[in-house]
């Protein structure tokens, strides 16, 4: 299909129809995807998508989607239907036109547009994967590599043109033992080469190994070290509650905290739309702003919101290059690394737990951060600095702004987390937190 | 009955089919699948951008030798028939790490057109209508008038209309529409200078019907809303209450129902038993061999029925191409059936209960519940709590969870009172009910006749498809029950 030919379709019908503003990003996407269980392939997937996603804005009234029939009369048509909902909708108070720039975005260095067609690599990394965890301890073996290239252009009303492009790759492997003990890894690049399989497959086996036969934890409280995988799932809900759009919807225990101490003082955290060495990049938002980095807490302090052009107009500050045009939301999320390693945290715990996964996390107050979710796979007591034995079917019960409050060390050494749990990329160190209150079912 | 509007694919369809026999392939479908959504939302009674998101394109599944490949795209070019043959490619190359081939039970093939009943047609809703009773939501929420005040309100009317064309290498041949309406809000309450953020209805859950723009009237939302915000406030301004022992509770239909989709519906699906979503959303703590087994009262039984008329979860045909049915799964208290496709019923040497679905054109069909509840008893509310002499009625629910072997739950009361001799008492603040899935069923000992459901959105596969539901249950009492205080 023509790219020229669907945006010349795209501009030209939208031009006539004298919106105040309006903006259309198109993306085209390719996705491999492998799926496999017991150690075999259930499915390999694979995905070719053009979309259109279109903003109209008049007189104070707005409309947006996103179309997938791309035949010029579909096209045509679903943009008079669009602009006749943009016309029915109610006046917003709170409309703000369309950045206009002139922007110079970062351009992208970090990827190499390679991945078309890169099915062996995808197939040699689920078997070298699945080897490796059956190797060290592992009966079966389950997991996927998805690997996913997209471009996109973005044209605006406010004269934006520009073009941008990422690359992910996500690996993630789940061991089990004869005696269902499991243990999780995964490894995610914007390179697959840089996708560490064998790692991934070595992580799972070991955990799964370690953790045969585990005993029942009572109730209470501990300190608990969080792997990466899990710490990365408390901070993408840090990245949620930053939006200004959570604040203002009502479900943010960050309103009214700008400027206040949120976490303990070594936690510093940023949404950053380009990382180096990320797995998913942009160089300008929804709207057409440079994405940028942001600190959302500087040592302690809750800094910044996170704003598209709608919600920085109403707060009385600078888009913060984090459109979605519905509401601001985030790129990657970058935790400060802290100075210990691994094995110091451990020491530093002398009754306590270590948590390497989790899953169904959910809130009981947004507003409030109070939430549960459920550890799984391999979990062990810590005495005297120790890694004891393995436990299981146990629940952390806890609330986010009291656990930011008690986050004791961050490690040295971080890694980018994005899996089916965790779906806004985090690059997470390790961390302890004191306290916290652990429940399990009877 | 509304017209399907993808007759228009079937030469696209048959030339897929008939593509992908040149590779020999022993098995092929080609589905043309449509979802549309017009959707409003009123902020703090301001309108966002309305949305109309129409997604359409073609998902083609083929087994080659014994390998399964699943291609979907929106380009229909010359490029369709290089996908094809990408996705054979790939099937042969992925042999090295496929340990046993993958087969499909045998199923009659079918010629069939259905859809849902629609009678005032969503294509003619203008957003003006759907605006207007958010506004008179949303006004039934600033009027409210009590020591709680609501601050923040977020209120959400999504009309879908989702539309398949299906077709395989055995000569079925289906066609079929199903429109839904849905409503969905939520609201922060201060109270003191607490804040609390709550959903109407609770648990995040939604009012949804499979049906035309007439379903928003069954809502009543003018009488529902203002009673809830009641009921919602004196839960805010409830306090917690310690338990030193066991006592008897009743849960309502919002979270029986929910323990019926969490701890019956999802562990009863065939591929998490087998191992499927293991890396995902985890696997059961049933075996294959499960059928027969006793798992819970003779009080329980517990249906999935996708023939529900009006219902979310309303389909007539899988994405398989087999005919559906109610699926009783336990009956009492007794393991009877489970959730099936055509791969893991051919494990099992039956036939398909109808239960995989897709919910967008790239994504594979794989097994999903449709309306899943307890079945209702013959009691009213008002002898489930005659013999109660303390105990507490948790009715619904904001905070839930379940490990991924669904063998451990938990259920934050939301609306929930002290129960004192046989009688509702005071309303309690976040009763913990946490607590084991063979403990739950092999507690219950009796069920209400009032059978109630409401609309969920049920994640599961990789890529994460969210299929709409319902979860549905009466009102259940169980007997000697641990409840705990959120702390």
């Amino acid at each position: 299909m023509n790219l020229n030919n669907i945006l010349s379709i795209v501009e030209n019908k939208i031009s006539s129809l004298n919106c105040d503003d309006y903006s259309f990003l198109l993306s085209k996407e390719y996705e491999d995807l492998i799926r496999f269980s017991n150690n075999s392939i259930n499915v390999f997937d694979s995905t070719e998508n053009i979309a259109i996603e279109i903003y109209l804005g008049k007189d104070k009234k707005r409309a947006s989607g996103v179309i997938y029939n791309l035949d010029e009369t579909s096209i045509i048509n679903y943009l008079d239907s669009l602009f006749q909902y943009c016309n029915d909708s109610p006046i917003n108070n709170d409309y703000t036109h369309l950045p206009s720039g002139p922007f110079t975005y970062e351009i992208n260095k970090h990827i190499e547009i390679d991945q078309i067609n890169n099915s062996e690599s995808i197939i040699d990394h689920v078997e070298n994967s699945i080897n490796s965890a059956l190797q060290h301890g592992a009966s079966r073996v389950c997991g996927s590599f998805t690997s996913r290239m997209s471009e996109i252009i973005l044209i605006t009303s406010a004269g934006i043109e520009s073009k941008d492009e990422s690359i992910t790759n996500l690996l993630n492997i789940r061991a089990f033992t004869e005696s269902k003990s499991s243990g999780h890894g995964l490894s995610c690049s914007s390179s697959i080469d840089d996708i560490d399989s064998e790692k991934a497959g070595i992580d799972a086996g070991d955990y799964a190994k370690s953790s045969i036969n585990p005993r029942q934890c009572n109730p209470g409280k501990y300190d608990i070290l969080f792997t990466p995988t899990v710490a990365a799932d408390i901070f993408q809900f840090v990245g949620h509650a930053a939006s200004a759009d959570s604040v203002d919807s009502g479900d943010s225990f960050f309103a009214n905290k700008i400027n206040l101490k949120v976490s303990s003082d070594d936690l510093s955290l940023s949404d950053v739309g380009n990382p180096k060495n990320g797995i998913y990049q942009r160089i300008f938002d929804d709207e057409g702003t440079p994405t940028q980095s942001t600190k959302i807490i500087d040592n302690g302090i809750l800094t910044n919101y996170l704003h598209n052009i709608t919600t920085s107009n109403k707060y009385g500050v600078k888009s913060t290059g984090n459109a979605g045009i519905m509401a601001p939301f985030c790129w990657n999320i970058d935790v400060s690394s802290g100075n210990t390693t691994f094995e110091e945290q451990l020491s530093s715990i002398n009754n306590g737990l270590l948590i390497t996964n989790n899953w169904y996390t959910r809130f009981q107050n947004p507003a409030a951060g109070s939430y549960s979710t459920v550890p799984r796979d391999a979990c062990f007591i810590i005495e005297n600095g120790k890694i004891s034995s393995p436990i299981h079917g146990i629940r952390i019960s806890d609330d986010i702004p009291r656990q930011l409050l008690n986050i004791d060390s961050l490690s040295q050494t971080r890694k980018w987390i994005n899996w089916w749990e965790v779906e806004t990329p985090v690059l997470s160190p390790s961390i302890v937190i004191k306290d916290v209150p652990v429940t399990r079912s009877t | 009955m509304t017209a399907n509007s993808l007759s228009k694919y079937e030469d696209l369809l048959y030339s897929i089919i008939n593509e992908a026999q040149k590779y020999n392939v022993e098995y092929a479908e080609a589905r043309f699948h449509s979802t549309q959504h017009l959707a409003a939302i009123l902020q703090n009674g301001e309108s966002k951008p309305t949305i109309s998101y129409e997604k359409q394109g073609v998902g083609i599944r083929m087994i080659y030798d014994g390998v399964m490949v699943f291609a979907s795209t929106n380009m229909f070019d010359d490029s369709l028939n290089t996908l094809i043959e990408k996705s054979i490619s790939r099937a042969k190359s992925s042999k090295k790490i496929s340990k046993a081939p993958i087969e499909f039970s045998s199923e009659k093939s079918v010629n069939k057109e259905w859809s849902a009943s629609e009678k005032e047609n969503l294509k003619n809703v203008h957003v003006t209508d759907m605006i207007s009773i958010l506004k008179d939501v949303d006004g039934y929420i600033t009027s409210f008038n009590s020591d709680v005040s609501l601050p923040n309100r977020t209120l959400g009317i999504d009309n879908s209309i989702e539309e398949k064309f299906y077709v395989n290498t055995e000569g079925t041949h289906i066609l079929s529409r199903v429109p839904r309406v849905s409503f969905h809000s939520i609201i922060t309450a201060n109270h003191n200078g607490q804040l609390s953020a709550f959903s109407i209805p609770a648990g995040y859950a939604g009012l949804g019907r499979s049906g035309g723009w007439e379903k928003i009237k069954s809502f009543d939302l003018s009488s529902y809303i203002p009673e809830q915000l009641i009921i919602a406030s004196n839960s805010i301004k409830s306090k917690s209450e310690k338990f030193d022992e066991d006592i008897d509770i009743i849960v309502g239909p919002d979270i029986a129902g929910l323990v019926a989709h969490e701890s019956c519906g999802h562990p009863f699906e065939a591929d998490r038993i087998l191992g499927r979503e293991a890396a995902q959303a985890g696997e059961s703590y049933l075996g294959f061999d499960c059928y027969g087994t006793k798992i819970g009262s003779e009080e329980v039984f517990v249906s999935d029925d996708p023939t529900i008329p009006e219902s979310m979860g309303f389909y007539l045909f899988d994405d398989e191409g087999v005919e559906s049915r109610k699926r009783e799964l336990i009956k009492g208290g007794v393991i009877t059936d489970l959730l099936h496709n055509r791969e893991t019923s051919f494990k099992m040497n039956i036939r398909s209960n109808a239960a995989s679905r897709s919910v967008e054109f790239d994504k594979e069909p794989i097994i999903r519940m449709s309306n899943t509840f307890i079945e209702p008893g013959d009691y009213d509310i008002t002898e489930l709590l005659s013999d109660i002499k303390k105990g507490v009625y948790i009715k619904n629910f904001m905070e839930w969870n379940i490990d991924d072997r669904r063998e451990n739950q938990r259920y934050v009361g939301f609306e929930a009172y002290l129960i004192k001799n046989g009688e509702l008492d005071i309303n309690v603040k976040s009763p913990v009910l946490e607590l084991t899935s063979k403990k739950f069923w092999s507690s219950v000992d009796a069920r209400s006749k009032n059978l109630d459901f409401k609309a969920a959105n049920c994640g599961k596969g990789e890529p994460m498809q969210g299929a709409p539901v319902w979860t549905g249950a009466p009102d259940v009492r169980l007997r000697n029950i641990r409840i705990g205080t959120r702390s």
